[in-house]
């Protein structure tokens, strides 16, 4: 595409002289600038906030239906409690696996939404879906208003991000913070005027991020590597490179400061040692391999779940889209950015083991403004004396067909993930017969100690701390040894343990343990539940409530 | 517009036709890579037309007179008129044909053609009416690659298209600028199209009717009207090409029952409102069909869905109207009129035609009334209209793509770089939407791969073969008339088939397997009757027919019955083995005398009494005295007359008519044959006398007394009372399956009501108010093996007997049987006593 090269030469947003009028209101009075501003810009704002709207709704029909969430996200939830007692410890162990970032804006949605449990999964789908505005912003400040709307409508209706928002668990904010630094960076790197406080934003967005989870960093890096690059350049001094640094890095500071207190050391992270210790027995596909996958936006095996491959249609057109702003001499410097936060954010993660296409999360907004900066037809302007209005219209008939079958004909993708990832988990480590077992137990069990097998979900719903049979994940320590379970949990005042299985037989989740069923003997039954499956991804369940005799 | 492209018209044309074949290349992903060994669209279809195309290429140079005398479906006359004759692209594909003498190839190189020409045909049309590149690009690829078209890759004849927007281009030069050069190709592309397909014959026709219609509307001036007069000689000329090409569909129409479609048939492939959601499976998009789209795919005849890009483009190339600066061809009123205008017209066209007879369960005089005028009669499928709202589709969105880039503007460049980036953006989301890709490709043996038999047959001279065993059949109800071919999986058939077809294109002797459209009598007949091989029978039948070779296939039988077959193929009289090829073994008939027409003992049997104002059914009764089979391949109706004296001798109605001749009467066999008087005299005593002009059976003539009164007849409520009879018990039948002429029954009419027979329809299902004899197979346990029936051979009278051949399927698992005979009345029911026969079927070796 070099034959477009010079087609579109790089315009300057505005005249000179209104530049320079904006390079000296401060940023707070030029947005009641904008805000006051009469005219056109008032139905695009209501039209990204119609497109918010339709985002939360689309994600929380989702959430709805989900009743069982993975263990990050009983983590995540356990976490957020503890944090109002400034403690950050699950099962009364303290934390250094998740960041708490999600868990700070799970109090905070807390603060308007009653119960935890639905404030954390509405705050991932407010967030997720609060990723529209960026979006349509990054769109609106690199191509048009018309791009920006498409780009915010794909970003809606996306199968990734819907699906795995219906769960409580910290990609959307990730994504949100990932986008509004993005925003931020692209804004002080669009206005030449020098002044810094778009990039501050920038870095404090993106610290933040770090300290949701580890891939802020990967968002950190893409913007260190322009930084250098405008350094170099002498577009900036090294004083601000460091102003950047110390803002972009003061959160997470905050947290390996806890941890050096908690721990001894700044650099505490269960990620570490899965990363070092991973089984290579699930690593069936190589890295180049997950590269590959990754790339396409297909999940990866064997942990993977999704079938698709390349029915994801936003996925042709976001690359095709990407392609024509590198194509596109005007667009190419901010093509390379989103072409760079896609590969960060995406394919890069092929360097962790683990696979998912939940990792691709915050790699769908450049994907969606690549789609947006095509679909959306940016150069083409439209003006009542030139163009006539007639055309404006058809253009954006042509944003909202398009936007419209890539949201529909996403829907299978969307099911299958969520069906796939979220709805399976009704039958997993107990699901909703360990959720029931755990209320009852909640009710009725007094102050009585509870040990289980089901890790962090029994003590979100008993609302108090449960111990550990064995290590949990690899990197929570047992409380109570396996093989020395009656005598351990005896010492420990547990009266109830809560044990799992698929099969209706006392034995099975003794066996789970690889326990034999003689123990039986010496536990007495106190109930067991049964959750039979109510979809194809499901098969029943049960759960198990033994009493410990008292030693 | 688009001065970007500052090329010369080739390099230009070299340029388009590059990116369009590189864009069929991808659609059509991974053909590209098997395009020496693979298909899309499955073993059915495609091979028929890998068939079609490289008999053409190989006959249309060689043996043109015998171009429709293809080597399928023997003895059967004018078989390549069962299916489109596919001229034009036997021709094109010839060079590829006799260069590579790969079959697969050539069908490939057509498919490829298909793409890239239409999609460039399209290209020029469109830079003709707008003098837009850029909308001929979007015009070229939603023509050429939409999902209909690709759905249709299966019918080679339907994604053929690539002269009709040729034929437009010239046909509108000419009206513009006259010249005999653009006359002349309007002329070639017309006939071109024509050949290719006969759907392409109605749409052209269509398509240039309209323009001249339309543009007739608009002339005013002399010279205009002059080259209109043109126009209509050009058309006629078009016509004298093709009419040539017509006569042996015509010969066989007239000789043939059943060569037409029905409206029923129709009906079951007109499109429906939802076709309009249906979505191809291959597509990227739409792929996995979420609601409210419907499911599609390849070979599907009914995925309509456009997509809604070429949507929105063809409602901007409508409505989007000239503005003060807008000096561009595009926006030019005439171009709007005469382009834009009249393919929304020939849209609709198609739109209301591709509903078929019916529009919402409303009748459509769109298609009826020239499908009554007997226009439409050789479609089966209205929906493949939707080539013509495709084409009008294609040039709206290329006006409104030409519109859009038109109108784009920049503050700094003023507009026209703009419009070609916008252009190639529509381009990139048009394709991108409709993009298919990873379709599945079916692999075909080539050269070396090709079973060894096929080219030792090469070496053989002239000899007819068949290919065997057959897929299995399940019961046609009815054996003794103009059966029905029912294959209990009839894809598995048709691929069977037409893997036969494909491999004969390595031998090209004659044989008697094949598939097309039309399935004729005897081949139905054979094939039902080849059930039963290796019998006696079928080896007197094969015999009769002069085959020389049967090629034994031992991966077709069922597993268990493999030590049967071979037991039997070598120790059935007639059938000697001659090579073994492995999986496949070739056998030959040894050849023997036949019948011959003086062999047969012919007697003529109608009704002592009829009703005056209805058909007359009248039968032969034709008994093979010889020890040898009899024989016919003659498919033309024979004549006969039929009058009526009265009793002082004088002759007061003369009818003539004709009848189907005997295909197959085995030694000492009785067959019926049915003769129809359409006309009857007034009440009365006559004696008729049948005729039979010569023909097959020779010059016959037969006098039957008949008395013509208001007597009830089995239409209408009457009380039925019959017996049927038979002279003994049957032998054994000495092998199971196939067809056997298991006893002759006597029926007898004993109530009051005349017997109606042989009221078949065109699914040759005998109508309300025939009568019939029920023949039920049922073993030890009562299941039944199946329902089946023998026509009574005349309308029988009260208290009159009349015999009736019992032509029968026997079970395919030797045993003790029941057979069961009973009197029916269709429409109603049972009557009469039920007669039982104890029936054996020896297994082979018995």
């Amino acid at each position: 595409m070099d034959m477009t090269e010079d087609l579109l030469e790089r315009e300057p947003d505005a005249p000179s002289e209104e530049r320079c009028a904006g390079c000296r209101l401060s940023p707070w009075i030029r947005i009641k600038t904008a805000i006051a501003a009469p005219g056109i810009k008032w139905p695009w704002a209501i039209a990204v906030f119609l497109i918010f709207v339709a985002a939360v709704l689309w994600r929380w029909h989702f959430a709805r239906g989900a009743k069982i969430y993975t263990y990050d996200s009983y983590y995540y939830m356990g976490l957020a409690r503890s944090l109002r007692h400034f403690d950050y410890s699950v099962a009364g162990h303290q934390h250094f696996k998740f960041m708490p970032m999600y868990p700070i804006g799970i109090n905070l949605v807390n603060l308007f939404v009653p119960g935890l449990e639905t404030a954390a999964k509405f705050g991932n789908v407010l967030f997720t879906s609060a990723c529209v505005i960026p979006i349509y912003a990054i769109g609106t400040l690199l191509f048009d208003r018309r791009a920006g709307l498409a780009a915010a409508g794909l970003f809606a209706f996306e199968p990734i991000t819907t699906a795995w928002s219906a769960v409580p668990m910290s990609d959307g904010l990730l994504a949100l913070l990932i986008a509004l630094g993005a925003f931020f960076f692209l804004k002080w790197m669009k206005e030449d005027n020098g002044r810094f406080v778009y990039l501050y934003l920038s870095g404090a967005a993106g610290g933040l991020a770090l300290a949701t989870r580890w891939e802020g960093a990967l968002f950190l890096l893409l913007v260190g590597f322009f930084l250098l690059y405008f350094w170099w350049k002498g577009r900036l001094r090294f004083r601000n490179l460091l102003i950047f640094s110390v803002i972009a890095l003061v959160p997470f500071g905050l947290y390996a400061i806890r941890n050096l207190v908690v721990f001894g050391t700044p650099f505490k992270s269960a990620y570490l040692e899965e990363f070092r210790n991973h089984p290579k027995v699930f690593e069936q596909m190589g890295p180049l391999g997950r590269f590959g996958r990754y790339l396409m936006f297909s999940d990866v095996r064997p942990l993977g779940i999704s079938k698709h491959y390349y029915h994801y249609a936003y996925l042709i057109f976001g690359y095709a889209g990407l392609a024509l702003t590198l194509a596109i001499k005007r667009y190419r410097r901010y093509g390379i950015f989103l072409v760079a936060w896609l590969f960060f954010l995406g394919p890069l993660h092929f360097i962790w083991w683990f696979g998912s296409v939940r990792f691709l999360f915050p790699a769908v907004a450049p994907l969606t403004l690549g789609a947006g900066a095509l679909i959306g037809l940016p150069w083409i302007k439209v003006e009542r004396e030139r163009t006539g209005l007639a055309i404006g219209v058809f253009l954006l008939a042509l944003v909202v067909a398009v936007v419209g079958v890539l949201a529909v004909t996403g829907r299978p993708m969307t099911n299958d993930i969520y069906n796939n990832g979220i709805i399976s988990l009704e039958d997993d480590v107990g699901g909703l017969a360990a959720r029931d077992a755990l209320l009852w137990l909640k009710d009725n069990a007094g102050d009585a100690g509870v040990a289980t097998s089901l890790g962090p979900m029994a003590s979100f719903y008993l609302n108090r701390d449960a111990y550990f049979i064995g290590e949990w994940q690899g990197f929570e320590p047992a409380d109570i040894n396996i093989d020395n379970l009656i005598p351990d949990a005896q010492s420990l005042g547990v009266r109830y343990i809560v044990l799992w299985s698929w099969e209706n037989d006392p034995a099975a989740p003794l066996s789970y343990l690889n326990l034999g069923p003689e123990l039986l003997s010496r536990l007495k039954l106190v109930s067991v539940w049964e959750a039979p499956p109510s979809n194809e991804f499901n098969r029943t369940v049960y759960a198990w409530i033994f009493e410990i005799p008292e030693g | 517009m688009d001065e970007w492209f500052r090329w010369s018209k080739k390099k230009e044309y070299l340029a388009v036709l590059v990116f369009f074949f590189l864009a069929a290349v991808l659609f059509t992903w991974p053909l590209i890579l098997h395009v020496h060994d693979g298909i899309i669209g499955g073993h059915g279809d495609p091979l028929l037309n890998t068939w079609i195309v490289n008999w053409d290429a190989r006959t249309v140079f060689t043996h043109p007179t015998q171009l429709f005398q293809g080597n399928i479906m023997y003895p059967s006359r004018d078989v390549l008129a069962y299916s489109e004759h596919l001229l034009t692209l036997g021709v094109i594909a010839a060079p590829m044909y006799f260069v590579t003498r790969n079959p697969i190839i050539s069908y490939n190189f057509l498919v490829f053609f298909a793409f890239v020409f239409s999609a460039f045909g399209c290209y020029l049309l469109i830079k003709e009416l707008t003098g837009s590149r850029l909308g001929g690009v979007v015009a070229g690829i939603f023509f050429a690659l939409c999902p209909y078209k690709i759905s249709q890759l299966s019918h080679l004849q339907m994604v053929f298209s690539p002269f009709l927007p040729f034929m437009l281009l010239y046909l509108y030069r000419f009206l513009k600028r006259g010249g005999k050069r653009n006359a002349i190709l309007f002329v070639v592309f017309f006939a071109a199209q024509s050949l290719a397909n006969w759907h392409y014959l109605i749409y052209c026709a269509i398509a240039a009717a309209l323009l001249w219609i339309w543009v007739a509307i608009f002339t005013r001036q002399k010279n205009d009207w002059k080259r209109l007069g043109w126009v209509v000689i050009a058309g006629i000329v078009a016509m004298l090409i093709i009419i040539p090409f017509t006569i042996p569909y015509l010969r066989a129409h007239s000789r043939l029952p059943g060569f037409e479609r029905s409206i029923q048939e129709v009906e079951l492939y007109a499109a429906k409102g939802d076709d309009y959601e249906r979505v191809l499976d291959v597509s990227v998009v739409y792929g996995d069909t979420p609601s409210p789209f419907k499911a599609g795919g390849i070979g599907y005849e009914n995925v309509l869905y456009p997509g809604v890009v070429i949507l929105i483009l063809a409602l901007a190339g409508l409505l989007l109207r000239r503005r003060k600066d807008d000096d561009l061809m595009v926006f030019d009123s005439v171009s709007f009129r005469e382009g834009a205008v009249y393919f929304l017209i020939l849209g609709v066209v198609g739109l209301l035609l591709a509903y078929g007879p019916k529009i919402a369960g409303h009748y459509n005089p769109f298609y009826m009334i020239p499908y009554r005028l007997g226009l439409l009669k050789f479609i089966r499928v209205p929906t493949r209209f939707f080539v013509l709202i495709a084409l009008g589709l294609a040039v709206l969105g290329g006006y409104g793509t030409a519109k859009l880039a038109a109108r784009s503007y920049s503050s700094r460049n003023g507009g026209w770089r703009i419009g070609q980036l916008t252009g190639l953006a529509i381009i990139a989301i048009l394709i991108l939407e409709i993009l298919t890709f990873n379709i599945t490709i079916h692999l075909i043996p080539t050269g070396r791969d090709v079973p060894e038999v096929y080219n030792w047959l090469r070496g053989r001279g002239d000899v007819r073969m068949i290919e065997l065993p057959t897929e299995p059949l399940a019961g046609a109800d009815i054996y003794d008339r103009d059966l029905r071919l029912n294959p209990v999986n009839i894809l598995d058939f048709l691929y069977r088939e037409g893997d036969s077809m494909y491999f004969s294109t390595y031998h090209w002797k004659t044989m008697v397997n094949g598939y097309s459209g039309y399935s004729p009598f005897f081949y139905r007949r054979i094939m039902t009757e080849m059930q039963g091989f290796p019998s006696q029978r079928t080896i007197d039948l094969l015999r009769g027919l002069n085959v020389d070779y049967v090629l034994w296939d031992w991966s077709w039988p069922e597993k268990n019955r493999l030590e049967e077959y071979d037991m039997r193929l070598f120790s059935t009289p007639g059938l000697s083995l001659v090579q073994d090829f492995g999986g496949k073994s070739v056998f030959r008939v040894e050849p023997g005398a036949v019948a011959t027409a003086e062999d047969i003992q012919l007697s003529a049997v109608a009704p002592s009494a009829a009703r005056p104002g209805q058909p007359l059914h009248l039968g032969l009764l034709a008994n093979n005295t010889s020890d040898n089979p009899m024989i016919s391949i003659e498919e033309e109706p024979q004549d006969f007359s039929l009058s009526f004296m009265d009793a002082s001798g004088n002759t007061v109605l003369v009818e003539k008519d004709t009848y189907r001749p005997p295909f197959f009467i085995d030694r000492g066999e009785t067959i019926s044959l049915s003769l129809t008087g359409d006309k009857v005299p007034p009440p009365g005593a006559y004696t008729a006398r049948l005729q039979l002009e010569g023909g097959v059976l020779g010059p016959r003539s037969f006098d039957l007394p008949i008395e013509i009164g208001d007597i009830p007849d089995s239409k209408g409520p009457a009380a039925m009372r019959g017996n049927v009879t038979v002279i003994g018990q049957p032998l054994p039948i000495p092998a199971p399956d196939g067809l056997y002429p298991v006893t002759t029954a006597t029926v007898t009419n004993i109530g009051d009501t005349l017997w109606l027979s042989l009221l078949q329809d065109e699914s040759y299902n005998l109508r309300a108010g025939s009568v019939h004899l029920s023949l039920k197979w049922s073993d030890a346990s009562g299941a039944i093996w199946e329902d089946q029936g023998c026509t009574i051979p005349c309308d029988v009278a009260p208290g009159q007997s009349i015999d009736v051949p019992v032509l029968t399927r026997p079970p395919n698992v030797p045993g003790d049987y029941s057979l069961d005979l009973r009197l029916f009345l269709d429409g109603t029911g049972y009557f009469g006593e039920t007669l039982h026969l104890n029936v054996q079927v020896l297994a082979p070796r018995e």
